[in-house]
């Protein structure tokens, strides 16, 4: 069976913010 | 509420950003109430918020929740349908509608927490069609074919984990 993530609206808004000057950071990744 | 609506009359312009619907409440309060969706978009939309898509190229769907959705529209007189597929559009390349949807979507049958309460044969019986059409083999559906499922729905995100 294909794997299906499921993502809250918000939580993707979240990750696809650009914030100036800073990096976007991956899933997981410490502080 | 009340204390959050004291709180925002003491700004110059109160504005409450909410589920649609406390406008019913507190009619005569001089506060302007919008949805969440509205707020959002509107900061979306002048550059206050800022997006990149690039960063979501998988192919990904909607799932209307039936509160914000088709209850909505039912209670309130509008169904957020429209404001969440545009908002998950500015944060992905590739979107694709399942079907059916909007205010024919299939109820997944977790709303209001139900999933986390101890009826689970009442609450799958609930869910049924959802079920069953994650069963259905459809090969012409590219929403099938999605990756990623997006929803404001927090009970069916933790359904699924």
């Amino acid at each position: 069976m294909m794997h299906v993530e499921v993502k809250y609206l918000w939580e993707l808004v979240a990750d696809s913010l650009v914030i100036e000057g800073v990096e976007p950071k991956e899933h997981g990744e410490e502080e | 509420m009340n204390a959050i609506i004291s709180s925002c009359l003491s700004e110059a312009t109160p504005t409450i950003a909410t589920r649609l619907g406390l406008q019913n409440w507190f009619k005569d309060e001089g506060v302007k109430f919008l949805g969440i969706f509205d707020l959002l978009k509107e900061y979306i939309e002048t550059g206050r918020v800022k997006l990149d898509k690039t960063r979501h190229p998988q192919l990904t769907t909607y799932h209307d929740p039936c509160n914000y959705a088709r209850k909505s529209e039912r209670a309130f007189g509008h169904g957020y349908y429209e404001e969440p597929r545009w908002i998950t559009q500015q944060c992905v390349e590739n979107f694709v509608d399942m079907y059916p949807n909007r205010a024919n979507n299939f109820c997944c049958g977790a709303g209001g927490g139900a999933w986390a309460m101890p009826y689970a044969e009442e609450r799958i019986y609930y869910g049924r069609s959802r079920r069953n059409r994650s069963r259905r083999r459809a090969p012409n559906s590219s929403s099938l074919r999605a990756t990623t499922a997006v929803t404001d729905h927090e009970e069916l995100r933790k359904e699924s984990a």
